[in-house]
């Protein structure tokens, strides 16, 4: 974690190509230049689900890519026309709240509800459009029965309707290091003070 | 007591017929949905078949499964970790969380019903494929049930099976489903409203068809209690099957 930024992102990439492939629970090989020692994985990280996502530039990676960091996850789809751009607003809202040194250190995880429009190309449109800082920004989507276990996991409801679009609640979940969640915030637009303050130094 | 039904019946499945569904909480502008033909368990699953399960899969056994798939009141009534002690083997499984209940399914070539393929399976009365939900028998025996307090459940396939050969139903145990999560009611709102505008994505809450249908309406908000690891002792599950192609 106290590793200069350019050897820790090379190390995420690195560990994110590699996890893709190998087991759940397992650390990757020693492939990594500076292996950072998180000892195991622990019993109560979501990261136990072992989820293969697919990012907006099309790679397979573990929903714990970003393992080490402290980490916000939530569930949306691109199409939805209001709420969830909201959503994302909510979330920058949150890093913007940050002290610099604390949102350097922050990652971002947007999973889809809808992978069959969520396509890589489509959630890399929705960044663009967005301004996200893709180093920090994850947005992938994932095989339905997946994500029906992450939705089920962060206690996040949805249903899919006639019309293509989802009927979902709105739920950031403030994930530590280890992928344990710390704190969450139920709506949008609701204030951010459970996440800031577990995210305060 | 009729030990011998519960043997006989249990790791049953029966044939589902495809129907049309009127949920109590529709989606907007659809009364009613297609449930396909599937095949279910005829009771629900029992003590002695997730025994059989945990030894074969013993990251499913209390003090190995990981704490994110279970709380820890999982299968806590247990003598030990494959040690039923005196639970009855033939009562149906309960304390077992919605990742271990679908991990059995799955073992089995199954998974859990959805929401939609439970209550269309349950809505069947003894002589007809609809109307469980509107028969004053039907509820009777769930406000019994609702009253037993906390009295173990006794073995499955006691009572008289549905029109689909379905046993318990109602009045033994809750049942988990698949997509227990797939509810967006407020609170314990029965009716929708504009209050929940800032909760949800894509559309309001929803309104139930019938809030005076109050053993439909007591499933659901069951449900929309559950978190992934809940466990409790009345809660237990039975399995969906898809037909072959």
């Amino acid at each position: 974690m106290r590793l200069p930024p350019l050897a820790l992102s090379w190390a995420l990439i690195l560990s994110g190509l590699l996890l893709a492939t190998a087991p759940a629970c397992e650390l990757p090989p020693s492939a990594d230049p500076a292996p950072v020692d998180l000892g195991p994985l622990p019993d109560d990280s979501l990261y136990q689900l072992g989820m293969t996502l697919t990012d907006q530039r099309g790679q397979a990676v573990d929903l714990g890519l970003h393992r080490g960091h402290p980490t916000l996850v939530t569930m949306f789809y691109g199409s939805c026309p209001a709420a969830c751009p909201m959503l994302i607003a909510d979330m920058k809202a949150i890093e913007e709240a940050l002290p610099p040194a604390v949102r350097e250190e922050l990652r971002v995880v947007m999973v889809s509800f809808d992978p069959e429009v969520d396509r890589p190309e489509v959630l890399a449109g929705l960044a663009r459009e967005h301004g996200l800082d893709e180093a920090r920004w994850t947005l992938a989507s994932s095989h339905p029965d997946e994500v029906r276990s992450l939705a089920a996991v962060l206690g996040i409801s949805y249903r899919r309707l006639d019309s293509g679009h989802y009927n979902h609640s709105a739920v950031i979940t403030l994930l530590d290091s280890q992928g344990r969640p710390t704190a969450r915030i139920d709506g949008l637009r609701q204030p951010a003070s459970p996440i800031l303050a577990a995210l305060s130094p | 007591m009729d030990p011998g039904a519960a043997l006989a019946l249990s790791g049953l499945t029966v044939l589902v017929p495809a129907g049309e569904h009127r949920p109590f909480y529709p989606s907007p502008g659809q009364e009613t949905v297609q449930v396909a033909t599937f095949a279910m368990d005829a009771t629900p699953v029992t003590h002695a078949e997730v025994l059989a399960f945990v030894r074969d899969q013993p990251q499913w056994q209390r003090g190995r499964v990981k704490r994110l798939f279970a709380d820890e009141r999982y299968l806590s009534s247990w003598a030990g970790p494959t040690d039923l002690g005196t639970l009855d083997p033939l009562a149906p499984a309960t304390e077992l969380s919605w990742h271990a209940a679908r991990a059995f399914c799955q073992a089995q070539g199954g998974d859990l019903p959805t929401v939609h393929q439970w209550e269309h399976a349950a809505d069947a009365t003894a002589d007809a494929p609809t109307g469980a939900r509107q028969d004053p028998a039907t509820l009777s025996l769930i406000l019994d049930w609702y009253g037993r307090g906390d009295t173990p459940p006794g073995p499955v396939a006691q009572g008289a099976p549905n029109l689909h050969g379905l046993y318990d139903t109602h009045g033994l145990i809750w049942e988990w489903t698949l997509d227990f999560n797939s509810l967006l009611i407020a609170s314990d709102a029965r009716e929708g409203g504009d209050q929940d505008r800032m909760r949800f994505c894509g559309a309001g809450a929803i309104s139930a068809i019938d809030p005076a249908d109050y053993a439909s309406f007591m499933r659901f908000a069951f449900r929309s209690s559950l978190k992934a690891d809940s466990t409790t002792r009345d809660l237990g599950f039975r399995c969906a099957y898809p037909l072959s192609p």
